[in-house]
């Protein structure tokens, strides 16, 4: 036998059990479009807000909040960026496969070492071992803007080959810190 | 008076039963209703649970959309500034947006091989090195960097890679050139040991010897050539710790030597000189080239 209030929070249950269902469906949908992301639409989209948003005071702590965090991964990301001596300008990902121990996830990605401009496409499987995450690339595809550097192909299809993204990112760095010195040595020369 | 008596007695009898009988009701009811508040206190927590979910997915495709909507205008119109009208929940969207993308591509950079993080605003900062061989990603080696004094506080790199000799020629010029040279080291090291553990799992019998620092690597397995029985033994020896392929390779056999046999030779020599060991280990057993019990992969 069962109360009124009852059957009202059962009905709630059910209602809101399908609303989520529906959620998530619209949610697997976009995330399966994927939304490329860039740097430059970023800014001016904000710029152009920031100017114009009328502030209400009961959103002002949630607001502080929001963009400190924004702030301090932005700070993050410069020192980073700094740090590995490539820039990234446009990302998205895009989940492929998802289990509750596994995720194999797709990136796509452009970016720019110095003068020196890439894009690449990788896949990413995660998967939840005993104590921890197993991260393999499963699939690797780089552009390298190279009109100059023919040395580069070579070593760009083995790294392809290999999936080894993480040496192609520490060769690119250390072959442009190359590059750059030698132009810098050259036109010294040059002048002199 | 008996009859008075015995009328009253039935009649106190049944006023007890009749009170028995309440209070018994009366405690079930309890019972029930102590229950049906513990179901109602279960169904509020349920509701609770799945109004959070609700909002949640609702937050998180009302930032996807309004990041796309906004991406599309500003793509269309630049002149037509008016046609944007922003409020609040529009900009935190678009902001909320942007701490996903700038999480995602902190992941990259951590895939990419670094990470850093400060640990003392102005005094400390610790770097994470990110080790993989092809594909795989492997261990990570963390240190912490006193940036007034530029030394290595701490790390948990193991001893037979050179940090503090590197520490000393590069950490004070240029703190990305240090990563770099100890992620090398770091990531040669990791590769060599990959390559030994995978030998080892697989075709366990072949390791005669390897040292910690896996610079050198004696293997042995048995070959059958025109139907005779040949041990193979390959020594390789890596001399370049920035490397995780041999400097050198050299491979032996017992018994009596003839031309197939030296061919072959020739051909695991320069197999082991260009592809990683224990690639080579599997293209042979699957070739036919290794006889003798070993587990499949």
């Amino acid at each position: 036998m069962k109360s009124s209030s009852e059957q009202l929070y059962e009905e709630e249950i059910r209602s809101l059990k399908d609303e989520i269902k529906m959620l998530e469906e619209q949610h697997a949908d976009m995330e399966h479009s994927g939304t490329l992301y860039s740097e430059e639409h970023y800014h001016s989209t904000l710029a152009s807000l920031r100017g114009k948003s009328k502030k209400d005071s009961t959103k002002q702590q949630a607001f502080a909040a929001l963009k400190t965090k924004l702030d301090s991964l932005e700070a993050e990301l410069k020192q980073q960026s700094q740090m590995s001596g490539y820039v990234l300008t446009n990302y998205s990902k895009k989940t492929l496969e998802k289990s509750h121990i596994k995720v194999l996830q797709q990136h796509r990605l452009s970016g720019r070492c110095h003068f020196l401009a890439f894009q690449i496409e990788f896949q990413l499987m995660e998967v939840q071992m005993e104590a921890t995450v197993s991260t393999t690339v499963t699939d690797l595809n780089i552009v390298v803007e190279s009109s100059e550097f023919t040395d580069m192909s070579a070593f760009v299809s083995r790294a392809e080959d290999t999936k080894s993204l993480l040496l192609f990112f520490r060769t690119l760095k250390s072959f442009m810190d190359w590059c750059v010195h030698r132009k810098r040595t050259l036109l010294h020369f040059k002048v002199g | 008076m008996e009859e008075a008596k015995a009328f009253l007695k039935e009649d106190v009898l049944s006023h007890l039963e009749m009170l028995e009988a309440r209070s018994r009701s009366l405690a079930l009811q309890q019972q029930e209703g102590l229950l049906q508040q513990e179901r109602l206190a279960e169904l509020r927590e349920t509701v609770e649970v799945l109004q959070v979910s609700r909002d949640q997915l609702r937050a998180k495709i009302a930032t996807g959309r309004a990041a796309r909507q906004l991406e599309e205008e500003s793509d269309t119109d630049d002149e037509d500034e008016e046609s944007l009208s922003p409020d609040e929940e529009t900009l935190m969207a678009i902001m909320n947006a942007r701490v996903i993308n700038l999480q995602n591509m902190l992941q990259v950079h951590r895939l990419a091989g670094f990470d850093i993080k400060v640990a003392r605003p102005g005094r400390a900062v610790c770097f994470t090195v990110y080790t993989a061989f092809e594909g795989i990603y492997l261990n990570t080696y963390c240190l912490d960097v006193d940036i007034k004094q530029i030394q290595i506080s701490r790390h948990n790199i193991p001893p037979h890679i050179p940090v503090a000799e590197l520490a000393e020629q590069y950490l004070r010029q240029d703190i990305p050139t240090f990563l770099s040279m100890l992620s090398r080291h770091l990531n040669a090291y990791v590769g060599r040991k990959y390559q030994i553990d995978q030998i080892k799992e697989h075709f366990g019998g072949s390791v005669l010897i390897e040292n910690t620092l896996c610079g050198m690597l004696i293997l042995e397995y048995s070959t059958c050539c025109k139907g005779v029985e040949h041990k193979f033994i390959v020594a390789l020896e890596y001399r370049d710790v920035t490397r995780c392929m041999p400097t050198k390779v050299t491979v032996t056999f017992t018994g009596e030597g003839s031309i197939p046999v030296e061919k072959r030779q020739a051909q695991h020599c320069s197999l082991f000189q260009q592809t990683p060991a224990h690639t080579v280990l599997q293209m042979l057993k699957k070739k036919g080239h290794i006889i003798g019990k070993y587990t499949q992969q």
